[in-house]
């Protein structure tokens, strides 16, 4: 995973060099996709950053050196910040969400 | 090797169309045409068509391919070669934007007249408008378009009259609604399409059934609202208010 994120590093250097050979304004999909690859790849390397750094295996996020659930430390959300490339916790909210039956009655205004 | 033969035109610099031919080893797998366009596009990056789920859901990559409309997505190589070549056209009969993009605009506008959307008077039930599982089966082969226009763009009536014939896609669309049991304008429905051109432009040749990629058969639904609009059918619907 870590040889992953170090390889992400290499590609954005390469997608910072971007060229287009197709400069059309017509119809120009080359030019959409190269959009599409930037926005991309932030989410590629918040999804290999965030995953390396959360040390268990919980759904579809399964870890051969991680392979129970980690409830203790990990029952969280993960925020990514992509300035830092740091990751974050957040708790959550287990409480439960109920509200009580509105009885009939008069209406006054 | 294949040879792939491709309609280019870019109209910022091409005066007239032209057909290129690239050549590519013929991968070792059955790879659907939509693979291959995107690893002749990895070649060529000027190389423009529209594609989406890559599944046969979306209906964007609808192209000519070896002469038959079709989707390039569900259409595997082994079905689309003819002599080790195949040619990629954008759908006949609607103008070009670019290589296989063409503009959609008269295709959609046809479909925006038949009004492919429940109408229904009556005040709006507590629950869903329910159906029973018969008057439900009536939709099936009707419902599952994508609206990819292959079939329409295979129609000589649509070619040349795509402002007046509304064409197999739309018409398939428009019984669509007619059949519904839970749509009560099922004559005004009819009555826009009886004048001569948006339905009896059809002459049956049943291109239409021989391009759809999902199966459908626009023409016996065409066919349908065909014997309505001319039967007793429509006396009937009118005297006891079912549709």
């Amino acid at each position: 995973m870590e040889k992953g994120v170090a390889e992400l590093n290499t590609i954005r250097d390469k997608i910072s060099n971007l060229h287009l050979k197709d400069k059309s304004a017509a119809f120009n999909t080359s030019r959409v996709e190269a959009l599409e690859l930037r926005n991309l790849f932030e989410v590629a390397e918040a999804t290999a950053i965030a995953s390396l750094k959360r040390t268990e295996s919980r759904g579809a996020h399964a870890r051969d050196d991680f392979k129970e659930r980690d409830d203790e430390n990990w029952l969280c959300h993960s925020l990514y910040n992509p300035t830092n490339k740091e990751l974050s916790k957040r708790g959550v909210n287990f409480e439960p969400k109920q509200v009580e039956t509105f009885e009939p009655q008069i209406r006054t205004y | 090797m294949i040879n792939v033969n491709i309609y280019r035109y870019n109209p910022e610099t091409d005066q007239f169309p032209y057909m290129q031919a690239y050549s590519i080893e013929r991968p070792k797998k059955d790879i659907m045409l939509l693979e291959l366009l995107n690893i002749l596009k990895e070649q060529d990056s000027s190389i423009s068509y529209r594609r989406s789920c890559r599944e046969g859901v979306c209906g964007s990559d609808g192209m000519n391919i070896n002469g038959k409309n079709g989707l390039a997505c569900i259409t595997p190589i082994s079905t689309a070669i003819q002599k080790d070549k195949i040619d990629l056209r954008p759908l006949p009969g609607l103008p070009v934007i670019r290589d296989l993009v063409v503009d959609m605009t008269e295709f959609y506008a046809q479909y925006d007249k038949i009004k492919p959307f429940l109408q229904n008077d009556s005040a709006p039930p507590a629950i869903e408008r329910l159906q029973s599982p018969e008057d439900r089966a009536k939709l099936d082969g009707l419902y599952e378009c994508i609206l990819c226009a292959c079939c329409s763009t295979s129609c000589p009536s649509f070619w040349w009259n795509p402002d007046k014939f509304v064409g197999p896609a739309a018409l398939l669309q428009a019984y669509r609604f007619i059949a519904d049991s839970r749509d009560t304008k099922t004559l005004e429905r009819l009555d826009n399409l009886s004048d001569p051109f948006s339905v009896y432009r059809c002459h049956g040749i049943m291109n239409c059934v021989s391009a759809c990629p999902k199966d459908l058969n626009p023409n016996h639904a065409i066919g349908e609202i065909k014997s309505m609009l001319l039967s007793n059918k429509r006396n009937i619907i009118a005297s006891d208010g079912v549709s």
